[in-house]
């Protein structure tokens, strides 16, 4: 049995939509593109609540407060196939902002953050013929909760009359996150879809959680949240 | 730079963005941001602060630390650029944030890279957001390297 030593691993997945391949293109299709289509025939749908919300004290005095929303995040297999998807905390590298639903669903953006986010000391990935401990199988139609909340960070106007483009006064809002679902290298990712094929398809493409509300109140007194 | 007075934390800065727009004169490098002229546009046109993202923490179940090291907002004009105050930028080692309390780690993304140097590395790979390179729209950007990967082999050439 093979075990395959990762250490540090950087992540920058972005979700991209794929479109239908026409069938002009069809013959010019690569192997990575067979995969991706394979892919879009599944269909994985996340959506987000809230479990906390802080509004923090900046660290310098100089920076904006922010809102801190720790977010349960909650994955549905919504296509025909079943997925194989990895459990460790999903890490949201992209939030956006819009002024309500309609916006959000139209990708019109108040507020459009892509993180640099890195990862390292991921656990080992068993190279056995099924889907180790760190990954989980959904059923279409299942739905699976990492027991981790995932933390989205926004920033605060000091008052509500404060000119500043980046920075939230009182007000309703929607969010959207999207997050990456698998850690690890390309590499490995054809490696383990090829050896679990038989229990499901790896989901290793990011995913955008669908629109979610949330709330910064008239009366926001910022706490140290530092622990 | 916005988002502090500290004239440590400025000073930081500005060794980074030097090394970084020295990093540009490289033609490796300034291909990666599609011309060296677009490049320092981008790189000088974009709003800078240091502002509170997220902590680093560590995963309970897998022992995985993650850390943000900077952002970048297209959402406003120009471009925010933001410098995590609880990321490596100033200096990679890092408070992370475990279940059981607070650890120091050393986190550099894996780059080995340090100070201005490793400072500039970030900033770069934020410029790739800003040229749209790394863009949200990015074509299949898995099938590439990691970004930060793209901008250490282009910028940062390892000496033989």
């Amino acid at each position: 049995m093979w075990l395959l030593s990762l250490t540090t691993v950087l992540m920058f997945a972005i979700y991209t939509p794929l479109l239908p391949v026409s069938p002009d293109n069809a013959m010019r299709r690569t192997k990575d593109e067979d995969e991706q289509a394979k892919q879009a025939q599944a269909s994985l749908e996340l959506t987000t609540s809230i479990v906390r919300q802080r509004y923090c004290k900046s660290s310098d005095p100089a920076a904006y407060n922010t809102l801190r929303l720790d977010l349960q995040l909650r994955y549905k297999n919504i296509g025909q196939q079943t997925l194989i998807l990895y459990r460790g905390t999903s890490i949201a590298h992209r939030e956006m902002v819009s002024v309500n639903t309609e916006q959000a669903v139209n990708k019109r953006y108040i507020f459009d953050m892509s993180l640099m986010v890195g990862v390292q000391g991921l656990p080992e990935i068993e190279l056995g013929p099924i889907p180790d401990k760190n990954f989980i199988i959904l059923q279409p139609g299942a739905t699976f909760e990492p027991t981790t909340s995932t933390e989205a960070v926004l920033f605060l106007k000091r008052s509500d009359e404060e000119r500043a483009a980046d920075a939230f006064g009182t007000g309703e809002y929607v969010l959207q996150v999207q997050v990456s679902t698998f850690p690890y290298q390309r590499s490995l990712e054809k490696e383990i879809r090829q050896r679990w094929k038989a229990s499901g398809e790896l989901w290793a493409r990011g995913v955008t959680s669908r629109p979610m509300t949330f709330k910064v109140e008239k009366v926001r007194e910022a706490v140290d949240c530092n622990p | 730079m916005g988002g502090t007075n500290d004239k440590g934390k400025i000073k930081d800065f500005n060794n980074a963005f030097n090394e970084a727009v020295s990093r540009l004169d490289n033609e490796a490098c300034w291909k990666l941001f599609g011309g060296k002229d677009a490049a320092l546009k981008a790189l000088r046109g974009a709003n800078y602060s240091y502002q509170d993202l997220d902590r680093a923490t560590k995963d309970p179940n897998t022992g995985a630390i993650s850390a943000v090291g900077a952002a970048t907002n297209s959402a406003t004009n120009p471009p925010s650029v933001y410098i995590n105050n609880y990321g490596p930028f100033r200096n990679t080692t890092v408070l992370v944030v475990t279940s059981s309390g607070v650890e120091s780690h050393t986190f550099d993304f894996g780059t080995k890279l340090r100070g201005s140097q490793f400072g500039a590395l970030l900033l770069l790979h934020e410029l790739g957001h800003l040229v749209g390179i790394f863009g949200p729209d990015a074509k299949n950007p898995q099938l590439n390297r990691s970004y930060t990967q793209q901008v250490q082999d282009a910028c940062f050439p390892k000496k033989k």
